[in-house]
């Protein structure tokens, strides 16, 4: 039963500022995962909580009480690492038993122990081998043990699903969320796929330089990314981005750009917190995006929708991904079920492009916030 | 490209091999072929590869005042790296684990005792030990050694602990344990090809020492290699004891080598950790 | 006409096969992806084709011309390493002159040469810098022009986009197709993601264990894959396979596990009946076209909610039924609108039209 709260955390090396005054609160039992580019301060974060790196300043408090000054030893805290960091001088069995013996625990209890992890890991045949004789797998397991034998007040992953490959790592996420819930122990997952984080959070915390950028839910941070940053690093393929300038005329609001003029639909025009002339960004989901063949024909000033030459279809799955090139330096990509209805299409022929304007996203162009 | 292990004319290959080989173990072999031949046999000319053995040279050398140096050999090196290898491991933790205030200073200043030539510190050195009355004893010689294979083993085994995932020892840490036993149970068991191999290395170097033990021992603390040079008499060198002489300098060294050669195999490719 | 063919092609390394029996063509201009798990033999057969692996039986074909026993400078083939494999200390510039410097081609070609392929992968402004100047995408893009220069008969791609993160790795796969679309080369790409496989390769070479397993385009490898394994390789979330019992009922076949029932309809049950004899077959559903809903219907069975992970505007919901984990993906604001959570009861639909049949004991599709 555990909670952690991290009051404005700095981090500094040397002279990088790694991390610049961070805060948050994790509820007991949630899985949150720290999300960002690499370089962002997340894993810097983790390895604060964990006491592996002191900070600048800053406190933070597992359980209400502030563990600044204690080994990570004392904090009754599990990691996973990246690498695994297994022991290659003991077997499974000895990795298991090791947390335990610090405690001091009598060896018959640690024996019971290892039975369950064994049991719940499925690692039954593998307990006397050595590191150099199991699988990437196998060792991530051996990992996920070591950390969990001890039901600790806090459970700390380090990008642990880096090192599989992709189906693995499919797999895998599924069997850690199912652990998770079902320990139900506090836990912070740190990792840069954003997939992989929308999987697996209870709550996002978006990093970026050093600073948080939002927290969420995944479904929040996806339908009301704050910023420009967060909308387009959620979601694969990103977020599609074009300038505009807003225009505001008689009560209605049209989104200009040299080659279109969008209406906003009446009931998002009162959303709108903008003045007229106002520079923006303007941000559809690949998924939200319909298109169809045009033939030319009308001046660009007055098309309603943008439009874009096929510049590349790449099929996955039961969909395709259509990357269009709207302007010289504008490529967007739209997503579309590869069905018979699916209209053929040919590299360099011209679509015209309709958004779901209830899924548009504005953003304003020198802030970055989001103004819709 | 061919494969060098498909090519057809792999015997060629051999060649090179075997011609390295030979003038590596040759002069070792020929040294040993003396130690059982007749004074007579050793000068034979052209040399002799067949001939008739005899153990005279070692009953000689068993029986002598040599086999007493050899037991004075053995003790100063034995003492000598087992102080050197703990002082070492220690220090070389340290110089890998924390960074301080001009740390890589003061280790290249550890390192660079390694480099002194014994002939600039002989005479300091025995002037040191005449005053401090230790000249001709094993504390002498065990001091001095020391100081070079300390150096060595601080040199060697910083690289083996370097080489250990920081990840490895945070992982201890984590798991419970604090400094001194995370460098016990998880760093040192690590190290310990790095240990074996270095101590193999330390035991060589002070047992093939010379000038020092010439200049620092006269009667009752002579070495192996000083005994050997005072195997020459009024008539002439006598080859064959020295050959037994030398061989028998070898045996404790190989003992201890054959002891711990697994342990050698690892270190010598600094181990591959998964 | 720069088509690719393999045939018969064994390669053995340390006593055993790392590639046997491997048959396929590549035609000329197409962009081929091998791919396959890690082990299954891609890069034997780039290897193979580059003449650093010995062949131990069968022959390569470049452009009609066996290649088996020509050196690998001669096959005018350029590759492209997932470690890019740069010249540190030497710029843009001269990293892009030194292949054609090494065939001594005049210096006002070579010049032109760099130009075009400058423009053509928009690193005009970073000629005179070194390596690491460059950015992981930067890098990435002198070790294609590296490759490019040349103007080979073939492009090998082994896993160049390994080391890149996410968001560049989509954006560097699409600019990879359109330059191949431009330049028409014949271009055998290696990796071991499916999705990028799908996404890059006009065909795609399936390989597991060292066999090939399936050639085809990526719509008919996704929608007719051969066997089990592919089915299970390309797509994901992964297929779900469930083991069944056979059972019929008149001219129609019943697949049964537990209280789950799939009936075919006509046409595929007499195909099930005409090609396999065996009592128990695998079935194969692929994770969107499982229907998932609150409540039971004389088709469903119920299934427990073993974990739920959004993805974007999607849901993949993994459900346990008897000892079998099943994958279902579908819109969160369509399909799967309904509360989902650990442990709740909820009932699934499979759809006999969209159901695949598979031998157990071969793997092979029988429907």
């Amino acid at each position: 039963m555990s909670t952690l709260v991290i009051e404005d955390l700095h981090v500094h090396y040397g002279e990088t500022h790694a991390v610049k005054g961070v805060s948050l609160r994790v509820e007991n039992g949630e899985l949150c995962v720290f999300l960002g580019p690499s370089g962002c301060g997340k894993t810097s974060t983790l390895r604060t909580v964990a006491g592996l790196v002191r900070p600048s300043s800053g406190r933070i408090l597992i359980d209400d009480r502030v563990v600044n000054n204690l080994y990570p030893g004392e904090r009754d805290i599990a990691m996973v690492f990246q690498s695994y960091a297994l022991y290659p001088h003991m077997t499974v069995r000895e990795h298991f038993a090791f947390p335990l013996r610090a405690g001091k625990m009598p060896e018959p209890e640690i024996a019971k122990k290892i039975e369950s992890i064994a049991e719940l890991l499925q690692m039954h045949p593998l307990v006397d081998r050595y590191p150099r004789e199991l699988s990437a797998g196998q060792a991530q397991r051996v990992a996920i043990g070591r950390a969990l034998i001890r039901t600790p007040k806090l459970w700390l992953l380090d990008e642990p699903l880096n090192n599989l490959d992709a189906r693995l790592q499919v797999e895998t996420r599924a069997v850690l969320k199912h652990i998770q819930r079902e320990s139900g122990i506090t836990s912070i997952y740190v990792t840069h796929n954003q997939e992989e984080a929308q999987s697996l959070a209870d709550q996002i915390v978006i990093m970026d330089s050093g600073l948080i950028q939002q927290i969420g839910t995944p479904q929040e941070v996806y339908d009301e990314p704050t910023n420009l940053f967060v909308a387009g690093f959620v979601g694969t393929p990103p977020m599609n981005f074009i300038p505009c300038t807003l225009s505001r005329a008689n009560g209605q609001i049209v989104l200009r750009h040299e080659t279109f003029g969008l209406e906003l639909e009446p009931e998002l025009v009162q959303r709108v917190a903008a003045a007229d002339g106002h520079a923006v960004m303007l941000g559809i989901r690949p998924e939200d995006v319909d298109l169809r063949p045009v033939h030319g024909g009308d001046p660009a000033s007055d098309r309603m929708h943008p439009r874009g030459t096929v510049y590349v279809i790449e099929p996955q799955g039961n969909e395709q991904i259509v990357s269009l090139q709207v302007t010289l330096d504008v490529l967007w990509k739209v997503r579309r079920e590869a069905n018979s209805a699916a209209v053929p299409l040919e590299s360099g022929q011209p679509v015209e492009l309709t958004l779901r304007q209830h899924r548009l996203r504005l953003f304003d162009a020198n802030t970055e916030q989001r103004l819709l | 490209m061919t494969n060098v292990r498909q090519s057809r004319r792999l015997w060629l290959w051999y060649l090179p091999v075997l011609a390295v080989t030979c003038s590596f173990a040759g002069p070792f072999l020929w040294m040993l072929m003396t130690t059982l031949k007749t004074r007579v046999d050793t000068f034979a000319v052209p040399p002799k590869f067949i001939f008739e053995p005899t153990v005279a040279n070692y009953e000689a050398v068993l029986n002598s005042e040599f086999m007493r140096s050899l037991g004075n050999s053995v003790i100063v090196a034995l003492i000598s790296t087992v102080f050197s290898i703990t002082l070492g491991t220690l220090t070389a933790y340290g110089f890998s684990r924390y960074k301080f205030r001009r740390s890589d200073n003061v280790l290249f200043w550890i390192l660079s005792l390694r480099m002194l030539p014994a002939v600039a510190v002989m005479v300091p050195f025995f002037l040191i030990f005449t005053s401090l009355k230790l000249l001709d004893t094993h504390t002498a010689l065990i001091i001095v050694y020391s100081v070079f294979n300390i150096s060595f083993a601080v040199w060697l085994l910083k690289g083996f602990f370097d080489e250990i995932p920081i990840e490895l020892e945070e992982a201890a840490m984590v798991d419970g344990y604090g400094p001194w036993h995370v460098f016990r149970k998880v760093s040192l068991p690590m190290v310990v090809p790095g240990i074996a191999t270095t101590a193999v290395f330390c035991l060589i170097q002070s047992m093939n020492e010379f000038l020092l033990a010439f200049v620092l021992t006269t009667r009752n603390a002579t070495t192996g290699p000083v005994a050997l040079s005072k195997f020459q008499s009024a008539v002439g060198v006598n080859w064959g004891e020295i050959s037994a002489a030398a061989a028998m300098l070898v045996i404790p060294i190989a003992i201890f080598t054959i002891i711990v050669r697994n342990q050698l195999i690892r270190g010598m490719s600094f181990g591959r950790l998964r | 006409m720069a088509q690719v063919r393999l045939d018969s092609v064994q390669v053995r390394y340390d006593g055993s096969d790392a590639i046997r029996d491997m048959t396929f063509t590549v035609e000329s201009g197409e962009l081929a992806v091998i791919v396959g798990p890690s082990g299954s033999g891609k890069t034997t057969v780039l290897r193979a084709v580059t003449g650093w692996a010995p062949i131990a039986r069968g022959d390569v074909y470049l452009d009609g011309r066996r290649l088996n026993d020509v050196p690998p400078g001669d096959r005018d083939v350029a590759m492209v390493y997932q470690t890019r494999a740069l010249y540190g200390h030497m710029t843009v510039r001269q990293n892009w002159s030194f292949p054609l410097e090494a065939v001594k081609r005049p210096r006002a070609e070579i010049d032109q040469r760099v130009r075009q392929v400058a423009e053509m992968l928009e690193m005009s402004e970073f000629l005179d810098r070194y390596p690491k100047q460059l950015s992981g995408g930067q890098q990435q893009r002198v070790a294609l022009g590296r490759a490019l220069i040349r103007q080979p008969t073939l492009f090998l791609f082994d896993e160049p986009l390994g080391g890149l993160d996410a968001k560049l790795r989509i954006h560097t796969r699409s600019y990879l197709k359109k330059i191949h679309a431009d330049l028409g080369v014949t271009t055998l790409y290696v990796t071991h993601d499916q999705i990028e496989a799908q996404n890059l390769g006009s065909r795609l070479i399936v390989l597991n264990h060292g066999l090939l397993q399936q050639v085809g385009t990526p719509d008919g490898i996704y929608n007719r894959p051969a066997n089990r394994f592919v089915a299970g390789f390309i797509g994901s979330p992964p297929m779900n396979f469930i083991e069944c019992v056979v059972s019929h009922a008149g001219d129609q076949v019943m697949l049964l596990h537990g209280p789950l029932r799939v009936t075919l309809p006509a046409e595929k049950s007499a195909l099930l009946v005409s090609r396999a004899s065996a009592d128990s077959v695998v079935i194969g559903i692929r994770p969107e076209a499982i229907v998932l809903t609150p409540g039971a219907n004389a088709q469903t069975v119920p299934v427990q909610v073993y974990v739920t992970e959004p993805q974007g505007s999607e849901i993949i919901v993994d459900l346990r039924f008897n000892e079998n984990i099943l994958r279902v993906r579908g819109h969160r604001e369509t399909h799967l609108n309904f509360p989902l959570r650990l442990n709740d009861i909820v009932h699934l639909f499979i759809d006999p039209a969209k159901t695949y049949v598979f031998d157990k004991a071969t793997g092979a599709r029988l429907v």
